[in-house]
């Protein structure tokens, strides 16, 4: 075990890929020379070459089709997109190509990609350098969307998502990067679609993925103090969603809190919500509580942007409500 | 107004610690006379009959027929004045073990003053509403701690305790004052499917008075007496579908459209017959030693206990029944002997031990009977069985759970109470 930085453990498991595989190969900008805005790929140019490590103009639509193609005729890509905000920007990739190919023909293409990318609010970067858009990317069948809310997790994941031949959406949290953990030494990888309990609890599960598990153990160490047990469920991956452990917890607490960084109307709280309603009804003892952005742009105000993002403060409130 | 207790402390309740509430002589308001009937109750196995020990008039019945009263408890009130309509006397029972005791029924006679309207749905979290259902408990009859009145697991559970309690005599509960008690006939009070219990042959109900308290929560029990035995002495049956026919018939006048079925001996192939026979919907079986599943069967053991007439004979007859002797209540013997004298059905069962059970042979197969059943099937059997071999368990189809109990003779309801207990519990349960 080592003590890493999330964004450390990051620039391990790219560098641990690349060594292990010549076909894993970083594109997207500045993270070359620059290594990168957050310094995930601080480094790696310099080690692996400009080939294998390279800068690219600004223009997220024609990145992702690029490392469409290269999955598509026998690489194994690693595109960052510098915020999440430029998500949108992608999505006719993803959605009109890297999700599909595989079905409409036949299974005969494989699609060994990452998107890295990072979001989220709390660092007063303003509307459009903020937002969690992982419920959007959630939603379309055929990728794979993970959220690690540990330096050890963004490790095994990033690595298990590198080695994976299904597209796989890598969503980071600017204000995890400079977040510690112990890692594990060697070639670890993290199973993609497997929650993690964080913390164990009787009265009511909390669901969270990235920043917000942050936030819900805080959360957790409230509700102690009002006398509630709670439960901490890291579902680490959005897409495929591990049902099994939701509906474990959820069948010991019978409350459930679900968090998510992105807006409420549509969101994927929403669809945790309906997925607990679907698998485990019977075992509800109150309606499921959901802790989300609030439906409007993030404002650059820090006080504003600090009211609107939910926080283990409003996950507390959310549970005691829950728990009424 | 002075009332006085009808207790049932020297009822001749010593062999077992509750009796049974069979029939109430008057109604609440009656004038009643020393020595008028009052109360029929059953205990160990005899029916005993309760006077009236002054004149006055019948107050208050704490415990309705066909419920369980502690022995010693105060069963009902006899008041010295004319009790005013819809407003009975109040007292507090004397006894510690005064409470009323069926924890398996609803506690309508205690709903809080915020319970709904016949007919209106009770709001309630899923998980309450499915912990009810299994605990039988009437959603309208409990009130919700959660927003909007909403019903919770905690309000389940704080129902589930406070009956739990009740059934430990650890809360005493007092009818309040201006609440009828319920004297309604089981029939009318029942939520769900309830047990049908059927005892075995030579037997009565009382087999399972050791059993039937240690049932899950809101498990709702009836046992019938086999004909020509207890209440039904006084009709024999020559054949194990006339047992079927009688008993279903008994059924259909309670009301009983469904049910769990529990039967032991005999009795369990009369639950055979009676699924066999169509008339009753059957949710689940437990099966405790059948009979109908092979041919053989103590020809000695049943001769025996129809012709014995002393209870030292009888006695020796009944260790026969269990893998350990002292498992058997002390004086069951005298109380079984005593019973049987006084009903008299010792003719009617010599006369059924002839003809279902000619030349010592079981005169019925019901092995295709319980090949057909379609549902959660339980077959219990003691390794030491010495009346029915316990190999016959091994004609259980493959559906049936069949529980081996080492140790455990023909009796298990009454060898090892809490393990079958649990057994049928877990049978209805699975049934939903």
């Amino acid at each position: 075990m080592a003590m890493m930085r999330y964004a450390e453990a990051l620039n391990a498991a790219l560098r641990e890929e690349m060594q292990a595989d010549p076909s894993v190969f970083l594109f997207g900008e500045d993270i070359g020379r620059y290594g990168g805005v957050f310094k995930v790929t601080k480094g790696l140019m310099e080690e692996f070459g400009e080939t294998r490590v390279r800068d690219t103009p600004i223009s997220e639509q024609a990145l992702t089709a690029m490392a469409v193609t290269a999955a598509m005729t026998g690489t194994r890509p690693v595109l960052e997109i510098m915020y999440a905000d430029f998500v949108p920007l992608t999505l006719d990739a993803l959605v009109n190509q890297a999700s599909i190919y595989n079905y409409i023909w036949n299974g005969q293409v494989k699609m060994p990609f990452v998107l890295r990318t990072q979001g989220g609010g709390g660092a007063g970067a303003g509307a459009q350098h903020s937002k969690a858009l992982d419920s959007m990317l959630a939603h379309i069948p055929g990728i794979k969307v993970v959220a690690p809310s540990t330096p050890a997790d963004a490790k095994g994941m990033l690595k298990a998502a590198i080695r994976d031949d299904q597209p796989v959406v890598f969503l980071e949290h600017k204000l995890l990067y400079n977040t510690r953990g112990e890692v594990p030494d060697g070639d670890e990888t993290v199973p993609l679609g497997k929650a993690a309990t964080m913390r164990e609890g009787s009265d009511i599960s909390i669901f969270a993925t990235s920043k917000m598990v942050v936030e819900a153990l805080k959360a957790a160490d409230l509700l102690a103090a009002d006398g509630v047990s709670a439960e901490i469920v890291d579902l680490r991956s959005l897409r495929p969603l591990d049902v099994n452990a939701i509906v474990a917890s959820i069948s010991k607490t019978h409350h459930a809190v679900v968090v998510n960084e992105g807006w409420r109307f549509c969101g994927y709280a929403a669809e945790l919500s309906a997925t607990i309603m679907d698998h485990a009804f019977d075992e509800l003892d109150a309606p499921v509580a959901r802790a989300t952005l609030p439906d409007m742009p993030i404002p650059y105000s820090e006080p504003l942007e600090t009211a609107m993002l939910p926080s283990a403060e409003k996950i507390r409130t959310a549970a005691l409500k829950t728990l009424k | 107004m002075a009332t006085h207790p009808i207790s049932i402390d020297s009822a001749g309740g010593e062999y077992m610690e509750a009796v049974l509430v069979i029939a109430w002589a008057v109604k609440s308001g009656d004038p009643v006379k020393a020595g008028d009937l009052l109360v029929t109750v059953e205990t160990a196995k005899a029916a005993t009959e309760i006077e009236a020990d002054r004149d006055g008039w019948l107050a208050e019945i704490f415990f309705a027929e066909g419920q369980e009263a502690p022995v010693g408890a105060v069963l009902g009130t006899i008041a010295d004045e004319k009790p005013i309509a819809g407003k009975p006397a109040s007292i507090a029972p004397t006894t510690a073990a005064a409470a009323e005791s069926n924890p398996r029924e609803p506690v309508a006679s205690e709903a809080p003053s915020s319970i709904r309207q016949p007919g209106s749905r009770a709001i309630a979290s899923p998980l309450a509403r499915r912990l009810a259902a299994a605990a039988g408990l009437d959603l309208a009859t409990i009130s919700g701690s959660g927003p909007h009145g909403r019903i919770k697991k905690r309000d389940i559970d704080a129902t589930l305790a406070a009956l739990s309690n009740e059934h430990d005599g650890a809360v005493q509960r007092t009818p309040a004052a201006g609440q009828t008690p319920s004297v309604a006939a089981p029939a009318l009070a029942r939520q769900t499917a309830p047990v049908v219990l059927i005892h075995g042959f030579g037997a009565d109900g009382s087999v399972w008075r050791q059993v039937v308290p240690l049932l899950g929560p809101g498990i709702e029990t009836i046992s019938l007496d086999l004909p020509g035995h207890g209440a039904e002495a006084a009709r024999p049956a020559k054949s194990i579908e006339e047992i079927a026919f009688l008993l279903s018939d008994r059924l259909e006048d309670m009301g009983v459209g469904n049910a769990h079925l529990v039967g032991h001996s005999l009795g369990g192939a009369a639950a055979l017959a009676l699924a066999r026979l169509g008339r009753l919907a059957v949710r689940s079986a437990t099966l405790l030693s059948p009979g109908g599943l092979g041919p053989e069967i103590n020809a000695g053991f049943i001769a025996g206990l129809a012709r014995a007439t002393t209870a030292q004979a009888l006695e020796r007859w009944l260790t026969v029944m269990v893998g350990d002797p002292s498992a058997l209540p002390g004086g069951y013997a005298q109380a079984a002997l005593r019973q049987m004298e006084k009903t008299g059905n010792r003719d009617a069962l010599a006369a059924m031990a002839e003809s279902l059970f000619p030349d010592g042979t079981q005169g019925f197969d019901l092995a295709g009977a319980l090949a057909e059943l379609t549902v959660p099937t339980r077959l219990l059997w003691g390794r030491l069985d010495r009346i029915i071999p316990v190999a016959h368990a091994a004609r259980a189809p493959g559906f049936t759970a069949v529980h081996l109990l080492d140790g455990i003779g023909h009796v298990a309801q009454i060898e090892a109470p809490a393990l079958a207990a649990r057994l049928i519990t877990e049978t209805v349960r699975s049934a939903g």
